[in-house]
């Protein structure tokens, strides 16, 4: 009464466990990234107010906050225009808030990767189930990860270096 | 093909399964076939308990359980039998615990134990709390855990091939049994130096019933077409409480945590028919009961039912002890039993009668001591006898397990001691099972076995249930006369070797058929009343000329012969029996 | 009142594919759906083929797809599955597995499965003199998981065992649930690690159809989180 079913293998509860953990932290990760990136005022890299289709249409530009537009002005001269982009780097740039934010988003890309690959690697092993085919796709998808992480690392790391402002 | 093995059993509910794994404990190589998966096996569907005097709610011995059991039985049970069950019954239920039963506990983490018809304490006074349960599903937790022993100690199963002939050797000794395998129509010889049968019940002989399909008493059917007797075939329990018109069980147990049978006038009739004991009187007092109830026309409004009322139970009773059942009447009959009274009727529910077997399960040819040799029956279908005329709730389940145990170690020692060597095959052993499958087969014109078997369902109902008569019981012999031909002529329309379950259904019709009559004759015969059989002509006890067993013998087709036993008395003299 | 009964026959041996046929059959609401087969078997077609037994939801024998969903014949009555006169019932074998015939699926890979986690109470001390003790509330942690009747409903109702039919599936979990939580067994260092494996407790993914499934109404997936949360434990401390 041999069965082929139940064979050990290495444990995967530490995996599974980290995707509850990491799946638990993505899910605050996500709403500081937003509130900050996308609704504080003081931080956000959008406009302070929102624009109407009308005035998008008409060419407007979103208003700033006013250290935002000095900091750019200081390094790109007074007629300088502000964008969404400049303002996540000048905080990148912070020197006391760039550790903060880089550790924040170093963080925020391990454990996006961790458990969006752990959840591909279960899809990948129930449909492809020759054991060949699994080693192979599972090399593949972790080497995938790990070059979308040494990018994300590289990306993160080396932001703002260009926007220290020039006092 | 012809499998080769020390020991076969044939039928894997609890008493199968517990031959299977003592027999395999002890060395022999043994190997189980059913005709379902076990787990189907009918011994899961046991709901109330298993009756042992563990004494763990209060005081409680074994003596007072076999008291209980013999006067249950009508005293018609053999008193040796009987002991040994009462006395083995506390040992085998710390087996089954240590095995991994999951039984309810009482506060003190030991096996939680309730009140069951017929079981009282100091010989009688009182109901006592004996019978030992999980909720209200006691044989599915225990044929579950037998099974994965069995698994665990790697007993070697064929899954749904059914046993259709026993091989005898022109000596009369057992070697093996003809199965048809289901899935492929092959038919396959077991060549074996044992046999055990554990075939179980014969309910669907009558219409309304507790047992599956599958109990259509294969077993023994096949020992009575084989030239040997079968024993006490008169008596045959109607469980008091089955869903009205389902026949679906409701347990015993409902009565134990409280529960109470009334009538249309909402009158708790039973405390006339059992001032002591009142609602856990044995099953054939209450089934008699409530059919003089209905027949005196205080049925439910006017009906052939009576009302079962939880009520006064409370919800949380009923959820954590009768979940099972609470289920059924919701599912079945819409009726909430926390709210509302069930309707119930008695429900034909088990076979006192059997295969005469001596308590180490050898079967017996022709009175004690005329063994068969390399036959064994266990559990329902077998007749030790420790149920007599009747049996009492939570004793079927302590039946299997004792004597399934002793027959498996019996069967394990025998071979150690003897190392008993194969009796050779007579030629062409599976004749007989060909030959028949292929005269079903070959069948153009006639009617499809339902109907057959419908009829001879309603008969068997009408006529010799709970109360006969001379007139009934011959109107039955009648009927039985015609259904016989008919059922010799029935066509079926799958003619396919890929899993023929309507070649089957024939089969099992004819077993039915034999069974039906060999019943309805031991009724005819016994012209007496005791415990569950019930004659209307012959309303008293009668000790002087049938304090004894009865065995019936097929001499051919229709034609029968009895022979007698004597009953074994060991402490208990008959007395009349008032509960 | 009438309805339509719609089966997927297929019988190997005279059938390159499945097909569907229909019965128009006068019913009972109060009736099961096993009534409704048993009629057709017994009065119409004797070659439909199904297994049964107890009939009333205890052996586990009659799971199958009805209505599109993992249900007991046995325990569906027909006025839950129709609206009114004239209406269809569908049955088709449990998904996934092979068919043997008809309604009957070949189960043996679903027990080769339970066979696999040991499915057996492990113990090393020797056994008291009397019963081993449990309380009411250690017996409470697996009282749920014992009214599995080894149907098969559930573990053919799930996607990941859809998917991925190596996977061991709900009702072979459970069952190592069951023992593993029993507070009499020992065994958790044997049965863990088959549970916790590649095909095991981890394509477990909540899904819930299981339950959905279950005649038993078992709440598996708690159980199995149970489990889980075990065999992390059992990790960490290695």
């Amino acid at each position: 009464m041999a069965t082929q079913y139940g064979k050990t293998s290495r444990s995967y509860a530490m995996n599974w466990f980290l995707h509850r953990i990491t799946g638990t932290f993505l899910v605050f990760l996500l709403i500081t990234h937003f509130w900050v990136q996308h609704y504080d005022a003081q931080t956000a890299s959008v406009a302070a107010q929102v624009l109407s289709s009308e005035q998008i249409e008409a060419g407007a530009l979103p208003d700033y906050p006013e250290a935002a537009k000095e900091a750019v002005r200081a390094r790109y001269g007074p007629d300088a225009e502000v964008t969404p982009y400049d303002v996540v780097m000048l905080r990148l740039a912070d020197p006391v808030y760039a550790v903060l934010w880089k550790g924040f988003n170093i963080l925020f890309l391990i454990f996006a990767l961790h458990h969006g690959f752990y959840g591909l690697n279960n899809i990948l092993t129930d449909y492809i189930r020759n054991p060949i085919g699994r080693v192979l796709a599972q090399t593949l998808s972790w080497t995938l990860a790990l070059v979308l992480l040494i990018v994300g690392l590289y990306s993160i790391i080396v932001a703002g270096w260009g926007y220290m402002p020039a006092s | 093909m012809i499998f080769s093995h020390d020991v076969v059993i044939v039928g894997a509910g609890g008493s199968g399964l517990m031959a299977a794994l003592y027999a395999k404990e002890g060395g022999a190589d043994v190997a189980v076939i059913s005709k379902l998966h076990p787990l189907r096996s009918h011994t899961g569907a046991a709901q109330g308990g298993i009756g042992a005097a563990l004494g763990n709610e209060e005081e409680d011995h074994w003596l007072w359980h076999a008291f209980d059991t013999v006067k249950g039985s009508d005293y018609l049970g053999d008193q040796d039998a009987i002991e040994i069950m009462c006395q083995d019954a506390p040992r085998t239920i710390i087996e089954l615990e240590h095995y991994g039963v999951p039984f309810s506990r009482n506060k003190e983490g030991k096996i939680a134990q309730r009140r069951f018809g017929g079981h009282t304490r100091n010989f009688g006074e009182a109901p006592v709390r004996r019978t030992c349960h999980a909720a209200d599903r006691t044989g599915h937790a225990i044929l579950h855990t037998l099974y994965d022993q069995c698994v665990k100690n790697q007993v070697r199963f064929y899954d749904e091939f059914q046993a259709l002939d026993l091989i005898m050797t022109p000596e009369g000794v057992c070697c093996g049994v003809v199965a048809y395998e289901l899935l492929t129509g092959e038919i396959h010889v077991f060549h074996a130096k044992m046999v055990c049968l554990a075939t179980g019940g014969y309910g669907r002989v009558y219409k309304t019933t507790s047992n599956a399909h599958a109990s259509t008493g294969d077993g023994m059917a096949i020992v009575l077409r084989s030239g040997l007797p079968l024993e006490d075939m008169e008596f045959v329990q109607f469980h008091p409480t089955g869903l009205y018109r389902l026949g679906i069980l409701v347990t015993e147990g409902a009565r134990g945590e409280g529960g109470i049978l009334i009538n249309d006038r909402g009158e708790r009739f039973m405390e006339r028919y059992a001032p002591t004991v009142k609602d856990l009187a044995p099953r054939d007092l209450v089934s008699r009961a409530i059919y003089q109830e209905i027949r005196e026309g205080r049925g439910i409004n006017g009906k052939d039912y009576v009302y079962l009322d939880l009520r006064h139970v409370g919800r949380e009773v009923i959820e954590t002890k009768l979940p099972e059942i609470a289920t059924f009447s919701r599912t079945y009959l819409g009726i909430d039993p926390v709210k509302e009274p069930i309707p119930v009727a008695p429900t034909c529910h088990y076979a006192m009668g059997g295969i005469p077997t001596n308590y180490d399960g050898q079967v017996e040819r022709a009175g004690r001591g005329s063994i068969v040799p390399g036959l064994y029956a266990v559990g329902e279908c077998a007749c030790v006898s420790v149920h007599g005329a009747n049996r009492l709730g939570s004793n079927s389940l302590v039946d299997l397990v004792v004597f399934g145990r002793r027959a498996g170690i019996h069967m394990a020692e025998t071979l150690r001691k003897e190392g008993r060597k194969k009796e050779p095959l007579p030629d062409n052993p599976d004749r007989r099972v060909r030959e028949m499958l292929e005269d079903i087969l070959s069948r153009t014109q006639g009617e499809p076995v339902a109907v057959v078997r419908a009829d001879l369902q309603q008969t068997m109902m009408d006529n010799v249930s709970v109360f006969r008569t001379e007139e009934t019981l011959n109107t039955a012999l009648e009927d039985l006369k015609q259904i016989r031909e008919r059922a010799k002529r029935v066509v079926i329309r799958d003619k396919s070797k890929r899993f023929n379950t309507e070649l089957m259904d024939a089969v099992e019709l004819g077993f039915l058929v034999d069974l039906a009559e060999v019943i309805t004759r031991s009724a005819l015969n016994r012209t007496e009343s005791r415990g569950a059989h019930s004659r209307e002509d012959y309303p008293k006890r009668d000790d002087e000329n049938w304090l004894k067993h009865t065995l019936i013998y097929r001499e051919g087709e229709g034609e029968y012969r009895f022979d007698y036993k004597p009953v074994t008395i060991t402490r208990f003299q008959p007395q009349e029996r008032k509960y | 009142m009438n309805v339509k009964v719609k089966i997927k026959r297929f019988n190997p041996e005279t059938d390159a594919e499945p097909h569907w046929e229909t019965y128009e059959v006068d019913v009972d609401p109060m009736d099961s759906a096993l009534s409704v087969l048993l009629h057709i078997k017994w009065h119409i077609d004797g070659s439909l083929t199904f297994r049964k037994s107890c009939g009333h939801g205890v052996c586990g024998s009659d799971a199958m797809k009805i209505n599109g969903e993992n249900r007991l014949a046995c325990s569906v009555l027909v006025r839950d599955l129709v609206k009114g006169e004239g209406d269809t019932i569908t049955f088709e074998p449990l998904p996934t597995a092979p068919v043997i015939k008809d309604l009957v699926i070949d189960q043996s890979r679903f027990f080769e499965k339970y066979r696999a986690v040991k499915p057996w109470l492990i113990t090393r001390t020797p056994p008291p003199e009397r019963e081993r003790l449990q309380s009411p509330e250690e017996f409470a942690l697996i009282d749920d998981a014992t009214k599995c009747i080894m149907c098969g409903a559930c573990t053919h109702a799930c996607p990941s065992t859809w998917a991925d039919p190596d996977y061991l599936g709900p009702a072979a979990l459970l069952k190592a649930y069951r023992y593993t939580f029993d507070s009499r067994d020992e065994g958790a260092e044997e049965r863990l690690p088959v549970v916790d494996s590649r095909e095991g407790l981890w394509k477990c993914y909540t899904i819930f159809n299981c339950n959905e499934a279950c005649p038993k109404e078992i709440d598996i997936s708690r159980w199995l989180s149970a489990l889980k949360r075990r065999a992390v434990m059992e990790a960490a401390a290695r």
